[in-house]
């Protein structure tokens, strides 16, 4: 089954106003069995395209060209026949794989209705190809994981039951929306392999959008670039990323964080070299700091933050690195003192935060400030940028007022890159990462000795994240703050940390230079994390490996 | 379809804000004709006319008379006066007290939000007539009688509301950084939850005084409202129960008059739902 897709445009249509361009000339062949990756930044037009091939674009939204299937014009099948189509021929797995399941259905039985809609087979046939199939997709335990409902499974099993879901039907064409995203590093590996094991084995086409380079790489063997609604480059997956003919293409590779970074980018002159004793005071220090919950009513004891013990230099950067739930943002709001740490101490310039009268803290709160992940939901939409910056100043007594703080605010802004005349907009006028700028802005206005961030490139498209990066390293060198950074990303964390400290169910499995844990890991766990990480560098994984035959 | 906005959608009466659009003209004209009503009506409304009694609409007045001669349109002038303005007191009574406490739930959590959740629920419990009956017994009837029974009735509508949507914005990371910056439960309150909130606030109210519309001719009709002669669209309805097969339009008019004014609060209602809040608009 070929599948050639030639769309002229899909447009936004409404009542009234003129039709709006989402995505223009885009097309592509996926051969039988071969595999196409589509990589490009949020708002590029990626999952249009593929709701595009199943028929689901949201109302008002139109294709105008052909999805030709076989033979058939998919654009102009009516929703009847294409149901026939949809599942039955096109598979298709979600991103978030706690939304795609339908939370009060087992999942045995969410499997066997895609395939009794497309089979004439009774129930027990269904209920046993669904066992087949979880097996299949490496459920542990599926017999018994039959009749479980999907709040009882991990991600990556609930991922496993998406493709268990779109494979019941026995697709030709698999289309993934960003299937790993959500995903932490190491269950992303898992789930990467079984699908390239899958479309392999049972001569699937694969259709797979991502907007990280590493995924694509490490699966499809042809990618199309999209940007802004088009698509700039197209090709054999391993020479596009090696030889970018796009200058978009080429401004993506350039973003990916690099090793290479952290020899370059030199510590400041206050940090002490690797391996000397410090001999400044450090600005942050946490001594055996612990977070248990549900001690009470006989709950099960969680051991959120677990005995961690770090201390961070002025003017460095300490990265924490962990998948989620390994207490990590626990941690942050313990050393932000929104929380109150069952056990242990953090010290902010020698002093223990949790000892202090209220007043004294709010003191001394000056001295740290917090970035978030999300910048939608870290600034106030009702409030302008002036005022969003200004709010740690409300702790200072002696904090400018009138057109010295408005001096303030637009030097402030400034320094992270923006126009002091946006203090007067609201937050929904700025993209993604201008409000990451205004946030840090509004982090930087007290001059902090310690800014605490937690996941603050996470929710970034990556030419942007770069760009943010690089304003932390600034900080850090011209002002001389110090970050405690928190992240789940490696290749984040390596390229910007000084020191790190490797975080696994509550405690530090590896602490030191960053240099060296990630180029010489010694616990099992760092190493399996580095093993897990997708870089483009490396060949092609998982699904059919190249034959020697290919052009 | 063409490119050219058609009339209709540029005016708004089909698409996105026909909703908005139709609420406000209602609801605009309402006001304005209690407003009118203070210093104009086509009759002096309270003044009997024996001679005239029972006259068909356009037959004398607009609407006709009632079993007194009053004119119906003039009495439905006053009427409205005094149905919006017991509804907006009684409404305002309810966000204030209701918005104060089911922010101040969201604030504190734990044992305080408890119990004022709790409370909410007995009051939500007790229908509007049973406590205008209650508080009628205690004060007699009247307008602060129906303004109390119906405010009383929105509170826990309105603790719910706010308490809601202020537990939604706390666990934004804004509040969050505003706690970073040492600010305490009450300036956070101010500075970020209350404006957060006031769009799903003012929703609720603009739907909250249809309703009380809707309750005070309730009241009205069981005498627990204004006293006489001053005009109720709820005594209109009750008066007219004995002339319905002579004056059919006695009970028509102010029945329709009611049924336009709560629809048009609540387009109004539904409209600025979607002007303020438009994701909320397409999922339902």
């Amino acid at each position: 089954m070929t599948i050639d897709f030639d769309i002229r445009a899909i447009r936004l249509k409404h009542w009234g106003p003129p039709a709006k361009t989402l995505v223009e000339d885009i097309a592509f062949t996926i051969p039988t069995g071969s595999t196409l990756g589509i990589v490009g930044e949020s708002g590029s037009g990626k999952s249009l395209t593929a709701l595009t091939i199943m028929g689901l674009l949201p109302r008002g939204i139109r294709a105008e060209g052909r999805v030709m299937l076989d033979g058939a014009d998919l654009i102009a099948l009516n929703d009847r026949q294409m149901q026939h189509v949809r599942g039955a021929k096109i598979g298709m797995i979600f991103q978030e794989p706690m939304t795609a399941l339908n939370p009060s259905m087992r999942i045995g039985d969410q499997i066997a209705e895609g395939l009794r809609r497309h089979k004439p087979i009774d129930r027990g046939d269904a209920r046993a190809e669904a066992l087949r199939l979880l097996e299949r997709v490496r459920i542990p335990d599926a017999r018994r994981r039959i009749d479980t409902f999907p709040h009882e499974l991990s991600g990556g099993q609930r991922q496993r039951v998406g493709i268990a879901i779109a494979l019941a039907p026995g697709p030709e064409l698999l289309i993934a929306d960003e299937p790993t995203s959500a995903l932490d590093v190491t269950v992303q590996a898992d789930v990467l392999e079984l699908i390239g094991e899958l479309v392999g084995e049972l001569g699937m086409s694969l259709m797979l959008i991502s907007h990280d380079l590493g995924v694509i790489s490490s699966i499809t063997e042809r990618v199309l670039v999209m940007h802004a609604g088009r698509s700039v480059e197209q090709g054999e997956t391993a020479h596009v990323l090696r030889h970018p003919s796009h200058p978009y293409t080429r401004k993506l590779l350039d973003a990916l964080p690099k090793r290479e970074d952290v020899t370059k980018a030199p510590a400041s002159a206050s940090a002490p070299e690797a391996g000397s004793e410090p001999t400044t005071r450090p600005v942050l220090e946490v001594r055996a700091l612990q977070r248990i919950y549900g001690s009470r009513f006989g709950q099960p004891v969680v051991r959120a933050v677990d005995g961690v013990s770090f201390s961070i230099q002025p003017g460095t950067i300490h990265g924490i690195v962990g998948e989620s739930g390994c207490g990590k943002s626990t941690l942050a709001r313990m050393v932000m003192g929104l929380d109150r740490p069952s056990a242990g101490q953090v010290l902010f310039e020698g002093e223990n935060i949790f000892a202090k009268s209220r007043r004294d803290l709010l003191q001394l709160r000056r001295g740290f400030q917090m970035v978030f992940q999300d910048p939608r939901g870290s600034l106030d939409p009702r409030q302008t940028v002036a005022r969003i910056v200004a709010e740690p100043l409300h702790l200072d007594p002696d904090a400018p007022r009138g057109n010295a703080l408005r001096q303030l605010i637009g030097e402030t802004l400034a320094k992270v890159g923006l126009k002091a005349d946006d203090a007067e907009r609201f937050p929904h006028q700025f993209s993604g990462g201008q409000r990451q700028r205004i946030a840090i802005a509004r982090a930087i206005i007290g001059r902090p000795k310690l800014i605490v961030a937690d996941e603050p490139v996470s929710a970034l498209d990556l030419s942007v994240q770069a760009q943010v990066l690089k304003l932390i390293l600034d900080l850090r060198d011209r002002h001389g703050l110090a970050f405690l950074f928190i992240s789940h990303s490696l290749a984040v964390v390596e390229t910007i940390s000084d020191q790190v400290g490797v975080m696994y169910r509550g405690k530090f499995v590896e602490t030191g230079p960053a240099r060296d844990v990630f180029s010489n890991p010694q616990h099992v766990y760092t190493r399996k994390l580095i093993d897990a990480e997708l870089r483009i560098d490396q060949p092609r994984r998982y699904g059919r490996l190249p034959q020697p035959a290919e052009p | 379809m063409s490119e050219i906005p058609s009339p209709f959608y540029r005016y708004g009466l089909v698409g996105p804000r026909s909703n908005l659009l139709a609420g406000s003209i209602i609801t605009a004209a309402l006001i304005g004709i209690a407003v009118l009503s203070q210093f104009w009506t086509p009759y002096p409304a309270t003044k009997m006319r024996i001679l005239m009694k029972l006259k068909a609409p356009l037959e004398a007045g607009l609407a006709g008379t009632d079993a007194l001669g009053r004119d119906i349109f003039s009495l439905l002038m006053l009427g409205a006066w005094n149905s919006l303005s017991i509804a907006l007191l009684a409404v305002l009574l309810g966000l204030v007290v209701g918005g104060a406490l089911g922010a101040t739930a969201a604030a504190q959590r734990g044992w305080v939000e408890e119990a004022i959740m709790r409370m909410a629920d007995v009051v939500f419990a007790f229908p509007a007539l049973i406590s205008a009956i209650m508080i009628a017994a205690l004060i007699g009837p009247g307008r602060w009688t129906a303004v109390l029974a119906i405010g009383i009735f929105a509170v826990p509508v309105f603790i719910r509301v706010s308490r809601g949507e202020a537990l939604r914005v706390w666990a934004l990371d804004f509040c969050l950084a505003a706690q970073a910056a040492g600010k305490n439960r009450l300036r956070i309150t101010i500075d970020h939850i209350l404006p957060n909130i006031a769009g799903a606030v003012i929703v609720q109210a603009t739907i909250q005084i249809g309703l009380a519309i809707l309750v005070e001719a309730g009241l009205g009709f069981l005498g627990l409202s204004l006293a006489p002669p001053a005009p109720s669209w709820g005594r209109m309805l009750s008066d007219a129960q004995t002339y319905l097969d002579q004056a059919p339009w006695m009970a028509l008019a102010p029945g329709a008059t009611i049924a336009i004014a709560v629809l048009g609060l609540n387009l109004l209602g539904d409209g600025l739902r979607d002007l303020l809040d438009p994701k909320a608009g397409e999922r339902a």
